[in-house]
């Protein structure tokens, strides 16, 4: 089936693997960037724990391995959720506190994601990782700077899950790739994510089940 | 590398219409449906470029729907898709449905997935699941009471303190609502060679010390009594007999269609050990001299 996959897709993955030795030219004009800035209306940053400022949106180069930071820990944190979502529902638990501290101040997204996976776990469904051995595995493919405190980046994500019921029954197995749309915002030189919506994986690079 | 990584993603987006980032800035509103894995995939006020309205994920656009298209088992073919998709082959014998998720794009799909059709059985049995976790295990109140030993032809009264009754729970799937019932029956096992087990009405029979004499209340139908005939502790005999109070919960659902079943019940065992003493006792009016 995946080798049904399009010509456009695989002329674009040549191209990513063409490149893939030329690291280094550093050209942050690589990267889109808009001329107009926006305002975030973030007021507050949740817990910061270093007095290290992260580098601006503007600073592509610099600021990706940063946000690539972010979604790793993106990552485990839903990860943890997934396995009981039930947790989902209670603010004071680790793996809430983990995921919440990842956003800025104004959380009504992961406040929304939260109950969506209170819903999942009163569903009787959990998650667990399939054959490829983690739930998910985000990169970060694209930064594009909206001001130095906001960027838009594409993340693509390898996902290997398999639900089971509350008795422990497999009822689901899926894998593949997907892609979202992130907006990340810096407070107090800390990056958080504001909001993730879905994209087409189309632009992602294909990836090889074994990493 | 990030330059080519820029262009080749430019190219795709210009041709097959991924999301525009400069929108990034504008007012996210408010996210009414999440994919599992977090992300928006239906905003009130779609955005410019933005994710598909009750997509189910997967477009970029507004044009671009993406949904899970039931297909052939792709796996007979090229087993190889279990690999390409890092997706685990389904259980032995479960009949399952396989699903690609397509977009209106006409994109390849990304995605694969085998799901366990949803069926009264299959919410029943999850259902169930949720309701045996919280089952509690019996606790036992006794006369006379455990750890004392029992007399020979003198009823032992047995009840369950943390009677719940009948436990239900319903779950609701697709359109589709299924209520489980779990109904606990109490049995009484002396453990005493010869003797059977005794079905117990409710949660058993707590002895009324100033009620009917103790023959007339372990008579009673239903009544949750024995009296051991063997004092132990003698040779060849244990020092108590092993004597378990065991609840079954008899398990079975109804659908919204109509449709019922039943599912494996599930039993919870107390141990009640009893050791029995013979005395030379004149018994008048249900009480030991």
């Amino acid at each position: 089936m995946r080798r049904a996959i399009s010509g456009l897709a695989l002329a674009v993955l040549l191209l990513v693997g063409a490149c893939s030795g030329d690291d280094d030219s550093a050209d942050p004009g690589t990267s889109t960037s808009t001329t107009s800035s926006t305002s975030t209306s973030v007021t507050s940053s949740t817990t910061s724990s270093t007095s290290t400022t992260q580098p601006p949106a503007t600073d592509v180069e610099a600021v990706t391995p940063a946000l690539q930071e972010l979604m790793d820990r993106y990552d485990s944190a839903i990860a943890a959720i997934l396995t009981d979502p039930r947790v989902a529902s209670n603010p004071d638990s680790d793996e809430v506190q983990a995921y919440l501290t990842l956003f800025t101040g104004s959380i009504s997204f992961a406040d929304g994601a939260l109950a969506s996976w209170t819903r999942e776990g009163e569903a009787g469904r959990f998650y667990r990782p399939g054959p490829r051995g983690e739930l998910t595995n985000s990169t970060v493919t694209e930064v594009t700077p909206t001001s130095e405190d906001e960027a838009s980046f594409t993340v693509c994500a390898v996902n290997s899950m398999e639900i089971t019921d509350s008795a422990g029954n497999v009822i689901e197995s899926v894998g593949g790739q997907t892609a979202a749309t992130v907006v990340a915002v810096r407070v107090d030189g800390v990056w958080h994510l504001r909001d993730l919506t879905e994209a087409s994986a189309t632009g992602c690079p294909e990836r090889e089940s074994e990493e | 590398m990030r330059a080519c990584l820029a262009a080749g993603v430019l190219i795709v987006g210009a041709l097959v219409g991924l999301a525009n980032p400069a929108g990034a800035s504008a007012s996210p509103g408010q996210c009414v449906e999440y994919s599992p894995l977090g992300y928006c995939i239906d905003w009130d006020v779609p955005l410019p470029g933005g994710p598909p309205a009750g997509g189910g994920g997967g477009g970029s656009t507004d044009d671009i729907v993406c949904s899970w298209v039931t297909i052939p088992d792709p796996s007979g073919d090229d087993p190889s898709v279990f690999y390409d998709f890092n997706v685990a082959p389904p259980p032995a014998d479960v009949p399952v449905v396989w699903q690609a998720l397509e977009c209106s794009d006409g994109a390849p799909s990304t995605n694969l997935r085998w799901i366990v059709p949803l069926t009264p059985e299959n919410i029943a049995s999850s259902v169930r699941g949720r309701i045996v976790g919280a089952l509690p295990q019996p606790m036992i109140n006794s006369s006379p009471p455990i750890g004392t030993a029992s007399i020979v032809d003198v009823a032992v009264f047995v009840e369950v303190t943390n009677w719940t009754g009948a436990i239900t729970d319903s779950e609701c799937a697709g359109g589709l609502c299924v209520t489980v019932a779990a109904r606990p029956v109490l049995t009484f096992t002396p453990g005493e060679p010869g003797s059977n087990p005794v079905s117990c009405a409710g949660s058993g029979t707590r002895y009324e010390q100033d009620g009917p004499p103790i023959e007339e209340q372990a008579a009673a139908d239903g009544a949750c009594a024995y009296a051991y005939r063997l004092r132990t502790g003698t040779e060849g005999r244990p020092v108590s007999w092993p004597g378990t109070a065991s609840v079954t919960w008899v398990i079975s659902w109804t659908a919204s269609t109509g449709a019922s079943g039943s599912l494996p019940a599930v039993t919870r065992t107390t141990q009640i050990p009893r050791s029995v003493r013979e005395v030379q006792a004149v018994v008048v009016g249900g009480e030991t001299a």
